[in-house]
C-alpha cells in the first residue's frame, strides 16, 4: 500500500492496529507475524533510511542457523525479512524519529515526508534495540580525546562509511562486536594490539573468540583493564593493569601500550528512554521493561521483544523473540486474551547463581500453557542442574553442561505444576530459578 | 594587519570584552589559539552564578562577583542564553559548619548581597529531598543560578563577530615587541581547520603582520606567559584542575538548587547542581596540576568527587554517569582577579587570573575593562543601527510543545531529520550551527552548540550523520573531520580508493 494513502487532511493523525518502534530484526519478525496472523493495519516505525538495524553493518556471518538451519550475514539475514515485507500492506515509515510517546499509546514522530505526526495504536511492540555503553558510562579516566569508539560505532565507519577508525588499536572489553571488530580491523590493515577484559572470563560468544582472536593471533588479556587514556587532540596510548578478584588494579601491574584507537566492547544498554515516558515498568536488571510470559509490559497493549527487552547473544533468539510478541500483540488486539490482570499473578525470582529471569512474572491464565523462563547466570558453572522450585517443591530441572553469563539458557515450567504447588492460585509464592549448590 | 584592538583569548571573558567593545568605531581582533571559543577554563566550568558572599570585602573578586551576578539574567536574555536563577543552598552538618554560614552571611551582606536567608532542616528538606537528612542549616541564597557557560560564551563572540570584531582561531601568540607605541604581535598558525572551511575560512591576510595599539590579555591559565612577552611579570599563574561528573537528564529531574558544601580548611567541598539543560552534575575538587593543558581526568580525583558529593547528596546513581571531564583554573599568584593597565607596559590591559568566581563576574568586568579601553583611548560609538547587543535563537527543537514541533516540520524540511535522537537534535539546528556568526567547525563545536552528541549514548549513533553534515557544509573530508583541535582527526584513511 503507498504509505500516502494512509494520510488525510493536514494534520498527520493516523490510527493501526499495531505500531512496531523499530525495524530491526525484532521489529521486522514481529511485524512479518502480526501480519501472518491476519492483523489488519500494521505499521513499522524506523529512524534509519532502510530497515535492518544494526544487522546492516554486520557483514560478517554466523547468523540464522536456528531460524533459517544456514549461516548468513547480516545483511541477508536481514534481506530475509525486508523483502517479504516488501509483498505486504504492512506500512514502513523509514527516517522516522518517535521523540515522544504517551501511555495511551499515542506516538508523536517526524519523518521527512510527513513532518510532525501523532500516531495512535491499539497495541504497541516495542522493538528499538539497544546501545553501546560509552566512555562516560564507564567513567575511564585520562585525556578527553579522539580516537575513542564504541565497537558498534566504529563498525559503521568501517563497513558502511569506508573509513577506518584508525592505524593501531586496544579493544577493551570482550563483547561480541569488539571480537568481530577485532577480526574486522585485523583484515583492513589495522593492528589490534590486544583485547584487555575486566573479567577472569571472555564476555563474548566461544566461536567469537576463536574466530576472531585466536585465528589472528590477537592476544586477550582476562582480569585486565585499562586504567588511563593517554594523548593530546587524539589517543597516543592507553596503560593497563591487572585487577584483583574485586575488579581492582593492582598496583605496580601497570603497563603502557602506544596506540592511536580505542574500541569499547563492555556492554549494551537496552534504549528504553520511549517506554519510561510511556510509564511502563521496569526491570533493573535487565534495564529492559517488566514483562509476563506473553512479553506484555505492565502497561496494557504495549508489548516488548528483542534487545530493547534484554540483551540477546544471537539474533536469532532475537527474531523468535519478536514473533511471540506478535502473536500476543494479536491475542491482545482480537480481545481473546483473557482479562490478564484478575488472574493470580506469580513473581519470578532469580536464585543462587542467577542474575536474572525472564519473564518476571507469570499469569495463572491456561492450565495447558507451556512456559519457557529464560535466564542468565552470574559465574561460571560447569555440570550443573538449574531447577525451578515453588513453595520449596522442584517444578522442573535442567542439566546445564556449561553455563556461562555470557550465554543465555532456559527452562520450561508447566502452568499446570504452578495451579497445583499454589492451591489453584489461592497460596501464592514466588518461583525461583536457581543453580542447585 | 592592523587592528585598534587585539585581544588575547576567546574565553567567556575576552569574548563579552569583545562584545562590549564592538560597539565602537574600532577594529577589533580576537587572537585564540584553539579551534573555537570556550576550550578551556569556560568549557569545563560549573556554570553557577554567584551570588557573591564567598569573595573577600573590597577585593575585585567580591565587587565583580556581586555585579556580575545582578547583570546575568538580563545578558542571558540579550544573547538568547539560558540561565536559570534557581538559588544555592550552603549545608551544614554540625555546629562548626554553621558557624561558617554566619560568618558567609555577615561576609554577603558586607559585599551587597540581597537575598540571603539562614534556614533550617525543615525547609532545605522540602525544596531538596535528596539532601543528606543530617543536615543541620543552610544558608539560602535567593539570587544564584545556573547557565552555561559555554553558550553564553558562545552567543557573545556570535554577537562581537555581528558587530565586525574579527575572530582570528587556530593562532597563537608567540611574541609582542612595542615600536614607537605600536604592538606588533607574532603569531603561529596552529591548525588548518578554519582556512579549510569554505564558510568564512580565515584569510591569511588577516593574520600576518598583525599590529593593535591596545592589547587585552584574556589568555587564561596562559595569561602570564603573554603578560611576560609584554615585559610584566608582575603575576603568575598557578594552573589548578577541577574534576567533574556529568548525569543523564534522568538524574536532573530530582535537584532543584545548587547544592555547596561548607567551606573547611580543606577546601571548598563538591558541589551538586542541575545544569540549565537538564543534566546532573558534581564537581569540581582542586589538584595542582603540573602542566597547564593537562586536562585529563584521574580515577582517585574522580573517586574523591563522588564520595564528598555523596556526604551532602543522597540522590547520585553511578550507572547514570555520562561523561566525565576536567578543566584548569587559572589562578593568581596574587589571589585576586587583575584587571587593570600593566604598570610595566602602556596600553596593555591584562584581565588575568580570573578563576572562580570568574564566570559570574565575566559581564561586570567586560563592562570595567570597557572603562578602562575608553580611559585609553578616544573611540567613537557606532551609530544605533550599525550595531547589535542581541543575539535571536531559534527555540531548539527539544524544547518545543508539540505545536511547535508541527509547526516547524511543516515549513521546514531539515526539521524533520532527527540526527541526535538522545537530545531530539534537528539536522536544521546543526546547519545553523555551522553558518552561524561563530560556526561550529568540529563535532565538539556542534555539540556545544546544538547538545548533538552531549545525551546518554555521547555521540556514539549520530557522530557519522555530524560529520556528514560538517562536511558537506564547511567542504573539509569526511577523514579530516576533528573532535576539537587540528590534532584531533576523528578517523584515518579511507579503506577503498
Amino acid at each position: 500500500m503507498p504509505i500516502h494513502a494512509c494520510w488525510g487532511g493536514t494534520r498527520v493523525v493516523k490510527e493501526f492496529n499495531l505500531v512496531i518502534i523499530g525495524g530491526g530484526p525484532a521489529g521486522m519478525a514481529a511485524a512479518l507475524e502480526a501480519y501472518a496472523l491476519g492483523i489488519k493495519d500494521i505499521a513499522i516505525l524506523e529512524r534509519d533510511d532502510s530497515l535492518g538495524g544494526i544487522l546492516k553493518q554486520c557483514i560478517h556471518n554466523g547468523f540464522g542457523l536456528h531460524v533459517f538451519k544456514e549461516e548468513l550475514t547480516g545483511p541477508e539475514y536481514a534481506l530475509r525479512f525486508s523483502e517479504k515485507i516488501k509483498d505486504t500492506d504492512i506500512t514502513v515509515l523509514l527516517n522516522t524519529m518517535v521523540i515522544n510517546a504517551e501511555k495511551n499509546k499515542t506516538l508523536y514522530a517526524v519523518n521527512p515526508d510527513f513532518g510532525f505526526m501523532t500516531i495512535k495504536a491499539k497495541a504497541v511492540i516495542l522493538a528499538m534495540g539497544c546501545r553501546e555503553r560509552s566512555r562516560g558510562a564507564l567513567r575511564i579516566p585520562g585525556a578527553n580525546v579522539a580516537g575513542i569508539f564504541t565497537a558498534g560505532t566504529a563498525q559503521r565507519f568501517v563497513n558502511m562509511e569506508g573509513i577506518l577508525p584508525g592505524t593501531k588499536a586496544v579493544i577493551l572489553g570482550s563483547g561480541d562486536i569488539g571480537l568481530i571488530m577485532a577480526r574486522r580491523m585485523t583484515l583492513e590493515g589495522i593492528k589490534v594490539l590486544g583485547v584487555y577484559e575486566i573479567m577472569d572470563y571472555p564476555g563474548g560468544l566461544t566461536r567469537n573468540i576463536v574466530q576472531c582472536l585466536d585465528d589472528f593471533n590477537i592476544p586477550l588479556h582476562l582480569s585486565t583493564t585499562i586504567v588511563k587514556i593517554h594523548g593530546i587532540g587524539r589517543v597516543t596510548g592507553v596503560t593497563t593493569a591487572k585487577v584483583d578478584k574485586n575488579m581492582i588494579p593492582i598496583k605496580g601491574t601497570e603497563e603502557y601500550v602506544e596506540c592511536d584507537t580505542l574500541l569499547l566492547s563492555v556492554g549494551l544498554i537496552p534504549e528504553n528512554e520511549l517506554t519510561e515516558q510511556m510509564g511502563v515498568g521496569m526491570y533493573q536488571v535487565t534495564g529492559g521493561a517488566y514483562v509476563d510470559q506473553d512479553l506484555e509490559t505492565d502497561t496494557e497493549g504495549i508489548f516488548a521483544c528483542g534487545n530493547v527487552l534484554h540483551v540477546h547473544d544471537l539474533v536469532d533468539y532475537v527474531t523468535m523473540e519478536g514473533q511471540k510478541a506478535a502473536r500476543s500483540a494479536k491475542a491482545y488486539i482480537d480481545e481473546s486474551m483473557e482479562q490478564k490482570k484478575t488472574k493470580p499473578e506469580i513473581k519470578v525470582v532469580p536464585g543462587n547463581g542467577l542474575r536474572y529471569v525472564l519473564p518476571q512474572h507469570i499469569y495463572l491464565k491456561d492450565n495447558d500453557e507451556k512456559i519457557r523462563v529464560f535466564f542468565r547466570s552470574k559465574a561460571r558453572y560447569k555440570d550443573v542442574l538449574v531447577r525451578a522450585l515453588i513453595n520449596n517443591e522442584v517444578i522442573a530441572k535442567k542439566k546445564v553442561i556449561r553455563l556461562i553469563p555470557s550465554e543465555m539458557e532456559s527452562v520450561e515450567i508447566k502452568a499446570s505444576d504452578l495451579y497445583i504447588k499454589t492451591d489453584n492460585g489461592i497460596n501464592l509464592k514466588d518461583l525461583v530459578i536457581e543453580v542447585e549448590q | 594587519m592592523n587592528y585598534d584592538i587585539c585581544i588575547i583569548g576567546a574565553g567567556v571573558v575576552g569574548s563579552l570584552i569583545a562584545r562590549q567593545l564592538s560597539k565602537y568605531k574600532v577594529k577589533i581582533a580576537v587572537i585564540e589559539r584553539n579551534v573555537d571559543v570556550s576550550m578551556d577554563a569556560t568549557g569545563a566550568n560549573s556554570g553557577i552564578v554567584h551570588s557573591g558572599y564567598d569573595a573577600k570585602i573590597g577585593t575585585k573578586k567580591a565587587r565583580f562577583n556581586v555585579e556580575g551576578c545582578n547583570m546575568m539574567p538580563a545578558l542571558c536574555e540579550d544573547l538568547s542564553v539560558k540561565c536559570k536563577m534557581i538559588g544555592s543552598f550552603v549545608l551544614a552538618f554540625d555546629k562548626d559548619d554553621e558557624k561558617v554560614l554566619q560568618q558567609l552571611y555577615d561576609n554577603g551582606i558586607k559585599n551587597g548581597v540581597t537575598g540571603m536567608a539562614i534556614v533550617d532542616r525543615d525547609f532545605i528538606l522540602q525544596k531538596e529531598p535528596y539532601v543528606n537528612p543530617l543536615v543541620t542549616k543552610a544558608l539560602y541564597a535567593k539570587n544564584a543560578g545556573i547557565v552555561s557557560p559555554y553558550k553564553l560564551n558562545i552567543a557573545a563572540m556570535d554577537n562581537a563577530i555581528m558587530n565586525g570584531v574579527m575572530f582570528l582561531r587556530e593562532t597563537k601568540v608567540t611574541g609582542i615587541e612595542k615600536k614607537d607605541g605600536l604592538f606588533h604581535i607574532a603569531v603561529d598558525v596552529t591548525g588548518d581547520i578554519c582556512s579549510m572551511s569554505k564558510i568564512d575560512p580565515i584569510k591569511e591576510e588577516d593574520r600576518t603582520d598583525i599590529t593593535a595599539k591596545i592589547i587585552i590579555n584574556c589568555a587564561g591559565a596562559h595569561a602570564d606567559e603573554i603578560s611576560h612577552m609584554a615585559g610584566d611579570d608582575s603575576f603568575k599563574i598557578i594552573p589548578r584542575r577541577g574534576e567533574y561528573i556529568l548525569f543523564d537528564k534522568t538524574e536532573g529531574s530530582r535537584i532543584n538548587t545548587v547544592l555547596f558544601q561548607t567551606p573547611t580548611e580543606k577546601g571548598k567541598g563538591i558541589l551538586v547542581t542541575p545544569t540549565v539543560d537538564g543534566n546532573l552534575m558534581i564537581g569540581p575538587d582542586a589538584t595542582l596540576a603540573q602542566d597547564k593543558d593537562d586536562k585529563c581526568t584521574n580515577s582517585d580525583n574522580l573517586d574523591y568527587v563522588y564520595k564528598t558529593a555523596t556526604q551532602s547528596y543522597t540522590g547520585l546513581n553511578m550507572k547514570k554517569s555520562i561523561t566525565v571531564f576536567a578543566g584548569i583554573r587559572a589562578t593568581p599568584s596574587t589571589s585576586d582577579f587583575i584587571i587593570e593597565e600593566s604598570s610595566k607596559c602602556k596600553n596593555f590591559i591584562n584581565v588575568a587570573g580570573i578563576e572562580s568566581p570568574g564566570l559570574t563576574a565575566s559581564p561586570a568586568i567586560a563592562v570595567y575593562v570597557e572603562g578602562i579601553v575608553r580611559s585609553l583611548m578616544e573611540m567613537k560609538e557606532k551609530a544605533k543601527d550599525e550595531y547589535t547587543m542581541t543575539v535571536k535563537h531559534d527555540k531548539p527543537f527539544s524544547e518545543m510543545t508539540n505545536e511547535e514541533k508541527e509547526k516547524a516540520c511543516s515549513s521546514d524540511e531539515l526539521c524533520r531529520k532527527i540526527i541526535c535522537r538522545c537530545e531530539t537534535v534537528s539536522e536544521k539546528e546543526i546547519v545553523a550551527a555551522i553558518y552561524s556568526p561563530c560556526g561550529a567547525r568540529t563535532v565538539d563545536g556542534v555539540k556545544k552548540r546544538t547538545r548533538a552528541g552531549m545525551g546518554r549514548c555521547q555521540g556514539g549513533f549520530c557522530s557519522p550523520h555530524v560529520m556528514r553534515i560538517l562536511s558537506e557544509h564547511t567542504g573539509i573530508p569526511v577523514n579530516r573531520i576533528a573532535k576539537a583541535n587540528a590534532n584531533s582527526c576523528m578517523l584515518g584513511r579511507y579503506s577503498r580508493g
